[in-house]
C-alpha cells in the first residue's frame, strides 16, 4: 500500500505551531517522549516504547568461522525489519531504503564505535568465534524509529548473556545454562542515538513524531555515549530548497545531556532485570506481560491520545500525585490561574479516571456527598488543633517538662 | 452461541431474537450481521444493538474504513487528471471526484483544487466491485456544507466508533464545546476529522476534546469539556507569562 499523502493542511499546521513553540502532543520543542523498556523471558530480548513507537529486539548467538582479516574477533550483525504491522506503507517483500538506513546507522553507532569487546568473543583464533546477531522488529511506527531502535539495541546487548564455552585441545564444549552460568557481554561504552528535525522556520525539534518527521526539512541523528563522546552522526536534507545553519552546534550539548540521562535509565532498567534473574525473583520486574496490562481498553487509558494540550498531562499528573497523598488538604487540589487582568479562577483538579486509580465515578452523587463530609471533618480537626496549641501556650510548658523529667528518673531507677 | 440484543458478540454467534420472530415485518440487518438460510450470524466482534422498529447491527471498534453509499467523508486529493480528481478516503481503493461535481462548476470554470488539499464529500457510489465515487453537491446542485476544506485547519485520524459516537445526535460534545469555543469541524465517517479554530492552541484543544471523548462516558463529557476549557486557559496564561 502506498503511504498516505501529506496534506497541505497538516504541513501548514505543524509549521505554524512549531514556529509558535508548541507541538501537537503538548511537548516543548526540545523534549523527548517517555521511554519504557520491557524484557522478555530470554536473555537479550526486550521491547522498547518511545511514545507510541514500539520496537522489539532480540540478540542471538552462534559459532562461526571468523573473517580472515580479523581472525581473533567475534562478529556483530544488526538487522532491522520493517513489516506492514508497523505502518501500512512498509513492504514486506523487499528490504526498503528506510530499513537499510536504520541498520547502517546502528552499525555505525555500535559496530564501528567498537563498543563491544569482540576479542572476548573469540573461542579458537582463526577457527571459531561467536557471531552475535541483533534482530530488530518494528511493531508500531510513530516517528523516530532510529532512536527507539538504538535504545532497544543497547538494552538487548547489555542484557544478553552467552553460554559458557570450554575447550579441551581440539574439541570445544558449549555448556547449556543448566550446567554453567551464562556470561554477559563486555561493553566498553554505551552509545545511544538522539534525533532532531529542523523546520523551514529554522526551529529544531527533538524526538519527532511521524507527522513531524514528514513535515521537516532536515534531519540530524547524533550517536552519543555516556562519556559524552560522539560515536556517529547523520545529517540529511529532506527537501532541496532549504539551507539549515548551525543545527549541530545548537543542539549538541543538549543532546549529550539527554543521552547521558537516557543511558543511565537504560542501564538501571537492565541491571534491575538482570539482578532479578540472578535471584530468580520475578516480582516487580518489567516483563512483556506488564506491558500488556497497561494497555487494556477497560482502563480508559487516555495516554494513547496523540494530540494534547501542553498542560493537559500536567493537570493529570498533579491529580495523581494528590490522589497518592489521600487528599490531606483540600486546598492542594486547587490552583488559581489568571486568565486575564483582574480576574482569577479557582480550578479543582479532581479528574482522574477509575482505571488509573482515581475514584469511582459511577455513583457520582454518593461520592460527592462523602467528599463534602470529609471537608467538614477536616475543618473541625483543624480548629481543634488550633485550640490545643493555644492551650499549651496559655498553660506554659513547664508542667510538661517536669513530668518528662520524672518519667526519665523513674526509668533510671 | 446464541446471543440477544445488548450482548457482546463474537464472529460466528447466532442472533436469537431474529430467528424467533414470526411476524411479517421487515428486518434490516446492519453492518456485522449476515443471513445464511434461516439463521443470522454475526461476522464482527462488538456489541449487538437494535434500533426501532427492527434494525440490527454490531457496534464494533474499527479503524479501517469500508465505504457506504451516502456517507460523508474527508478525503485527500492525490491526483489531478483531465476530468476527475483521485481522492484518498482511507478505503482499499481511491475514490474519484468529478470536477463538475462542485457548486457552480462548468467545463470552463474549474474548481481551484491542488494535490494535497482536503475535500469534504459525499459518497455517491460505493459498491463492492466498483471504484467509489464522490460528489460535493446535493441533488439540487447546491454545496451546503460540502466542498474544499481550508488548509488553515488541522487534520487528524481516529477510530470509526469515535466518529459515530461524536456524530450521534444524543452526543453533547459539540454543543458543550461550542458554548465556550468558536470552531469549525468536519468529521468524516472514514475516521478523519478536520478542525479549525481561531488559534493553534484552541485548535489543539478541540482536537484533544474529540480524542478524549473516546475514553469518557456520556455523563463525563460535561466535565471533560470544562477540563479542556480550563487547561486551555492555563496554557494561554502560561504563554503570556
Amino acid at each position: 500500500m502506498k503511504e498516505v499523502l501529506l496534506t497541505n493542511c497538516e504541513k501548514n499546521f505543524v509549521n505554524k505551531s512549531v514556529e509558535q513553540g508548541t507541538r501537537l502532543d503538548g511537548r516543548s520543542l526540545l523534549e523527548a517522549r517517555n521511554v519504557k523498556i520491557y524484557f522478555g523471558s530470554n536473555w537479550g530480548s526486550c521491547m522498547v516504547l518511545l511514545g507510541q513507537t514500539r520496537v522489539v529486539a532480540q540478540v542471538t548467538c552462534d559459532i562461526h568461522q571468523p573473517k580472515t582479516s580479523r581472525p581473533n574477533e567475534g562478529m556483530l550483525h544488526i538487522n532491522v525489519e520493517l513489516n506492514p504491522m508497523a505502518a501500512q506503507h512498509f513492504d514486506n517483500a523487499r528490504q526498503s531504503e528506510v530499513s537499510i538506513l536504520i541498520s547502517r546507522q546502528l552499525e555505525k553507532c555500535y559496530q564501528d564505535s567498537k563498543c563491544i569487546d569482540l576479542e572476548s568473543l573469540c573461542i579458537i583464533a582463526d577457527k571459531k568465534v561467536w557471531n552475535l546477531r541483533v534482530d530488530i522488529n518494528v511493531i508500531n511506527h510513530d516517528g523516530n524509529l532510529i532512536d527507539c531502535a538504538s535504545i532497544a539495541t543497547l538494552a538487548a546487548l547489555s542484557h544478553f548473556h552467552r553460554p559458557d564455552v570450554t575447550s579441551n585441545g581440539e574439541d570445544i564444549i558449549v555448556h547449556p545454562f543448566s550446567e554453567k552460568d551464562p556470561l554477559p557481554l563486555v561493553l566498553y561504552h554505551y552509545p545511544v542515538c538522539v534525533s532532531f528535525i529542523t523546520y523551514e522556520s529554522g526551529s529544531t525539534v527533538m524526538d519527532p513524531t511521524y507527522l513531524e518527521e514528514r513535515v521537516g526539512v532536515a534531519q540530524l541523528t547524533l550517536g552519543i555515549n555516556s562519556y559524552r563522546e560522539l560515536c556517529s552522526l547523520h545529517f540529511n536534507y529532506l527537501t532541496k530548497t532549504m539551507t539549515v545553519e548551525d543545527v549541530i552546534s545548537a543542539v549538541s550539548s543538549y543532546a549529550t545531556n539527554y543521552a547521558v540521562q537516557l543511558v543511565q535509565q537504560i542501564r538501571e532498567a537492565v541491571n534491575y532485570d538482570v539482578e532479578a534473574r540472578y535471584k530468580k525473583d520475578d516480582r516487580n520486574t518489567n516483563r512483556f506481560k506488564e506491558c500488556i496490562m497497561t494497555k487494556k481498553l477497560t482502563t480508559m487509558n487516555s495516554e494513547c491520545i496523540s494530540i494534547k494540550l501542553r498542560k493537559w498531562s500536567e493537570i493529570k499528573n498533579i491529580e495523581s500525585d494528590v490522589d497518592m497523598e489521600k487528599k490531606e488538604e483540600k486546598t492542594e487540589n486547587c490552583t488559581i490561574i489568571k486568565p486575564g487582568i483582574g480576574s482569577a479562577e479557582l480550578i479543582s483538579n479532581t479528574n482522574i479516571s477509575f482505571g488509573e486509580g482515581g475514584p469511582n465515578t459511577w455513583n457520582v452523587s454518593d461520592s460527592s456527598e462523602e467528599e463534602i463530609s470529609e471537608v467538614e471533618i477536616t475543618t473541625i480537626i483543624k480548629k481543634g488543633e488550633n485550640k490545643i496549641i493555644e492551650n499549651i501556650d496559655l498553660n506554659g510548658d513547664s508542667e510538661e517538662e517536669n513530668i518528662e523529667i520524672l518519667e526519665t528518673k523513674d526509668l533510671m531507677q | 452461541m446464541e446471543v440477544s440484543v445488548g450482548d457482546v458478540v463474537m464472529p460466528g454467534d447466532t442472533v436469537k431474537d431474529i430467528t424467533t420472530i414470526t411476524k411479517k415485518e421487515t428486518i434490516i440487518l446492519g453492518p456485522g450481521l449476515r443471513r445464511e438460510a434461516d439463521t443470522v450470524y454475526a461476522y464482527k466482534a462488538g456489541v449487538l444493538r437494535k434500533t426501532e422498529p427492527a434494525v440490527y447491527y454490531v457496534d464494533s471498534y474499527q479503524k479501517r474504513y469500508v465505504p457506504n453509499r451516502g456517507e460523508h467523508v474527508v478525503g485527500i486529493v492525490t491526483q489531478k487528471s483531465s476530468d476527475i480528481f483521485k481522492v484518498d478516503i482511507g478505503a482499499s481503493e481511491q475514490a474519484s471526484l468529478s470536477y463538475l461535481a462542485f457548486e457552480g462548476a462548468t467545463k470552463k470554470n474549474r474548481p481551484d483544487i491542488q494535490v494535497g488539499d482536503l475535500v469534504f464529500a459525499k459518497l455517491l457510489v460505493a459498491s463492492k466491485d466498483m471504484e467509489p465515487e464522490l460528489v460535493c453537491v446535493d441533488s439540487h446542485g447546491k454545496e451546503k456544507k460540502l466542498g474544499i476544506l481550508s488548509s488553515d485547519g488541522m487534520l487528524f485520524t481516529c477510530s470509526l466508533s469515535l466518529i459515530r459516537k461524536i456524530l450521534n445526535r444524543n452526543s453533547p460534545l459539540f454543543n458543550m464545546l461550542a458554548r465556550s469555543q468558536a470552531f469549525e469541524v468536519a468529521a468524516g465517517m472514514n475516521g478523519r476529522v478536520w478542525v479549525k479554530a481561531r488559534t493553534i492552541q484552541e485548535t489543539i484543544a478541540i482536537a484533544t476534546a474529540i480524542l478524549a471523548a473516546e475514553y469518557a462516558p456520556l455523563s463525563g463529557i460535561k466535565k471533560l469539556c470544562s477540563d479542556i476549557e480550563k487547561t486551555l486557559l492555563l496554557t494561554q496564561s502560561g504563554n503570556v507569562e
